[in-house]
């Protein structure tokens, strides 16, 4: 049996992506805005999860903008990138406030 | 009758609201984590004290030695830098003595600790710089200040 995860990854980014600009070229994204607590401060640590196709040229320090309909903050920059297991077909971008 | 820790904590206070970068956040009772919107933020506490029974003026004094924490936390793209801008300022502000009841007591900055987190969407600076307040109280009078 073959199983096509690119296919399944449309589904997924169809159904729960956003557009999103990332080094000006607009793309489907999936936006992760979880709260997290630093040295005794509430911040949140937006990432976006993105097909690893769409941010293959995508490097540190590249300009991220949300949708501005969706996010009351929507200039980031790209802090990190990590490829996601099993299968490196999706990267998280870890997005630090502009 | 306060404990004299709370009056130093108070004259701490005192000092060191209305500076220029942190304004009147100042926050003696804060237990759950700070909000964006309440920095930056400084924290004082008296988190420990050393006493002995001493001699003093002929009597016996509870000699106190009291530590005074004041915890600077900031999230911004330049923490370092805003930690010191604002220390500079508490130090400052603070001086070399205090008013406690209406006495001036000596305040010694006995040192610093610091520590950045890029976890949130902006960088988060915390500083904590620690002074020693001493004073002398009656024995089994602790909101007393007997001499300084």
């Amino acid at each position: 049996v073959t199983v096509d995860f690119s296919a399944s990854l449309d589904a997924l980014y169809a159904t729960f992506g956003e557009s999103a600009t990332i080094a000006g070229s607009p793309i489907t994204a999936i936006y992760d805005g979880g709260h997290v607590e630093a040295l005794g401060v509430i911040g949140t640590q937006p990432s976006l999860r993105c097909r690893a196709a769409d941010v293959s040229a995508i490097a540190v320090g590249a300009a991220v903008e949300l949708d501005p309909l969706l996010h009351a903050i929507v200039s980031y920059t790209v802090r990190e990138r990590q490829v996601l297991p099993p299968d490196e077909l999706e990267v998280r971008l870890i997005l630090e406030r502009a | 009758m306060a404990h004299i820790r709370k009056q130093v904590r108070d004259a701490v206070v005192a000092e060191v609201t209305g500076l220029a970068t942190t304004g009147a956040r100042v926050y003696t009772e804060q237990v759950a984590p700070l909000d964006p919107s309440q920095l930056p933020a400084l924290l004082v506490s008296t988190p420990a004290e050393d006493a002995e029974q001493s001699e003093k003026f002929g009597g016996v004094l509870v000699r106190r030695e009291i530590t005074v924490d004041i915890a600077i936390k900031v999230k911004t793209g330049t923490p370092v830098a805003t930690l010191d801008a604002i220390a500079e300022q508490v130090e400052t502000a603070l001086g070399t003595t205090l008013t406690v009841a209406g006495a001036p007591v000596d305040v010694d900055y006995v040192g610093m600790q610091s520590d950045l987190s890029d976890d949130a969407d902006r960088a988060i600076g915390s500083m904590v710089l620690r002074f020693t307040v001493t004073v002398w109280t009656e024995p089994g009078a602790p909101g007393v200040l007997a001499a300084t």
